[in-house]
């Protein structure tokens, strides 16, 4: 028999819409296209769509000089201390003058969000109280 | 700009299927049986079973090792692109007296030992004990049974362990997918 790992919750759903006026939304197209097509600088903006009431829509307007970052980081337990969960990292690389410069969306189950342009600091502390309100 | 969701999208669901990854217990010669496991047991005996055979004997004036406990993540479904970014991390406390948790990575299966690793020399409470300081695990599955490296797991009991079963502990993974 196969187990699997507990599937998080999803909250959110991805669309892109393309230079062209296309848009195409998570399953209609494979998210590797939606990264080959940022690469030729086609896509315009790329959105997370809230699949639950009370979280808002977040969009990332791209242009020529700027690379889509998009995952959704599961973070899981072996002992179902908490229920899995995901979060959504959204955001964009672009080099200025020569720098890489990254920003990053890190956005929460409960619609909240962190800013950074590295890793998050606040999942320890999300994971804490999930703990606390256990399964 | 209107809002992509409100006039386009309103009425779609999201029918992705996201990648299925799974944890694989690996045993026996180069740790090359690999069974699906939710959980694991130190113990002194390389098994993935779930059972209180082969506990580990506590020893005066002596540190006792269990086997060595080989796990890796493995991918059922494909995702899109990739999963990647996998980590490992558990509390910053030990799991009781007398009982210290080491772990290590390696990407060449080797039967586990009962003897003192040297696979995992590093204990986990004092260096991975949060996302931030999270073990990493290297690999990114892109297709069905692509499998991350190994994350090797030894518990060490010294004389001041106390006798009986220790209780559950928990440790977490993260792996970024798109």
């Amino acid at each position: 028999m196969q187990i699997e790992i507990q599937k998080p919750e999803r909250n959110y759903r991805w669309v892109v819409e393309y230079q062209n006026g296309k848009t195409f939304s998570k399953g209609e197209v494979e998210f590797k296209k939606v990264l080959e097509a940022d690469q030729r600088g086609e896509v315009k903006r790329f959105a997370l769509l809230p699949l639950v009431p009370g979280l808002k829509e977040l969009v990332v307007n791209l242009d020529q000089n700027k690379r889509l970052i998009y995952f959704e980081r599961t973070i899981g337990n072996t002992g179902n201390e908490f229920r899995p969960f995901l979060v959504y990292l959204l955001g964009w690389q672009e080099t200025i003058k020569g720098v890489n410069s990254k920003v990053i969306m890190y956005v929460y189950p409960n619609g909240n969000i962190e800013i950074n342009n590295d890793e998050a600091t606040l999942i320890d502390a999300y994971i804490i109280k999930e703990k606390q309100n256990g399964l | 700009m209107p809002p992509l969701g409100g006039t386009i999208y309103s009425e779609r669901q999201d029918n992705y299927i996201p990648a299925t990854i799974i944890i694989k217990g690996c045993i026996g010669a180069s740790a090359g049986t690999e069974a699906t496991i939710t959980a694991t047991m130190f113990r002194a005996n390389d098994s993935v079973e779930l059972d209180k055979n082969n506990p580990i004997t506590i020893t005066a004036a002596t540190t006792t090792y269990s086997y060595e406990k080989w796990i890796r993540w493995y991918c059922s479904v494909a995702p899109d692109t990739q999963c990647t970014n996998f980590k490992f991390w558990g509390a910053n406390a030990i799991p009781d007296t007398g009982l210290t948790l080491y772990v290590g990575t390696t990407d060449t299966g080797v039967t586990p030992i009962v003897t003192e690793s040297t696979l995992a020399a590093t204990r986990q409470d004092t260096n991975y004990y949060s996302l931030a300081t999270a073990l990493a695990v290297s690999g990114t599955l892109t297709s069905e049974t692509d499998e991350t490296d190994y994350v090797v797991a030894q518990l060490r009991v010294t004389d001041a362990a106390t006798q009986g079963d220790m209780t559950q502990q928990t440790y977490n993974y993260s792996f970024d997918e798109n």
